[in-house]
């Protein structure tokens, strides 16, 4: 029997699901958060009245199995666009293209956006794999960077 | 004298497109939409901005006059291992003051103005020096390890 697959907004009941994908994909990238994402950060960013950023989540039979973690970028030459924090696939619903039908979802609720981006990391073979698969440009043209309010409370050392 | 910010006005549109010209030709890019005075007031300069725009003023020693001196222009997005984050988009800094250091200035304005984003984002053009030297005076870490990637969406014929 074909399963039935169903994308929603997350809602509150599915914080132990995105927390859950969230360090899978930290895991995958060998990267560690600065600032652990956290069922606080989650109610106070995503499940607010002013959000700053959302999840959409697929589910399988009833069963959360796949959520995409997004917010708007702007850049000046293109427009705003959708940007893509995380992506996760739980394993028992791999290869039935979850990933595919959370970002055509994306492109469909946002038609006036410039594109769907996302910085992913090198070490993350899946993360890699999928952006490839689903026709998404690797930009080697461009480099991120990234300058963390940590210089200390009683001064600018880096400045 | 020193260079003071301030949030950018429509008055400032032919400044930040004339320098919006000179980092493309710099970053040898080429966009399909481009900036224009119209996208501007449009994406910045309206009831709801979705960025936003701020202009250095210094004095230009060779004119003794307050002129603007660079421009940022930025908006808000998310990190699921960070939280809110500024995201630069573009800054100029016109040529009479590159010496200045006004990447420090800008950092510390934005960090002040928006307390809750404990980070500043930018994508530079691998080809702009000029744009690298601005973030690595910023304090800024470069992620060659976090390359970007899109799904541009197409034109329709």
């Amino acid at each position: 029997m074909m399963a039935s697959v169903v994308i929603r907004p997350a809602r509150l009941g599915d914080i132990s699901f995105i927390l859950h994908g969230n360090v899978v994909v930290d895991e995958k990238s060998h990267y560690q958060a600065p600032d652990q994402l956290s069922a606080d950060r989650l109610k106070r960013d995503v499940f607010s009245e002013n959000p700053r950023a959302y999840i959409d989540i697929a589910e399988v039979d009833g069963e959360a199995a796949a959520l995409v973690f997004y917010s708007f970028c702007y850049y000046a030459s293109e427009g705003e666009g959708v940007w893509i924090t995380n992506l996760y696939v739980d394993p028992f619903a791999r290869k039935a293209g979850l990933g595919l039908m959370l970002v055509e979802h994306l492109k469909k609720k946002y038609p006036k956006c410039s594109g769907i981006y996302g910085a992913v990391a090198d070490k993350n073979k899946l993360a890699r794999h999928f952006f490839s698969k689903i026709g998404a440009i690797r930009y080697e043209e461009f480099v991120i960077y990234g300058a963390p309010n940590d210089w200390g409370a009683d001064g600018k050392e880096n400045a | 004298m020193t260079p003071k910010i301030r949030p950018a006005s429509a008055a400032d549109i032919p400044f930040i497109l004339q320098g919006n010209d000179v980092i493309d030709q710099l970053s040898a890019l080429k966009s399909k939409r481009g900036l224009t005075a119209e996208y501007l007031r449009k994406d910045i300069f309206s009831d709801k901005p979705i960025a936003y725009a701020d202009i250095v003023e210094a004095y230009n020693p060779d004119t003794g006059e307050l002129e603007q001196a660079a421009f940022v222009i930025y908006s808000f997005f998310y990190l699921a291992s960070e939280g809110p984050a500024i995201w630069v988009s573009k800054f100029f800094i016109d040529p009479f003051c590159r010496k200045m250091n006004l990447g420090p200035l800008i950092r510390d304005y934005l960090f002040d103005r928006y307390p809750d984003c404990p980070s500043i984002f930018g994508c530079v053009g691998v080809k702009n020096k000029i744009a690298r030297i601005f973030f690595s005076s910023m304090g800024a870490d470069r992620y060659d390890d976090f390359p970007l990637y899109g799904i541009k969406r197409k034109e329709k014929a």
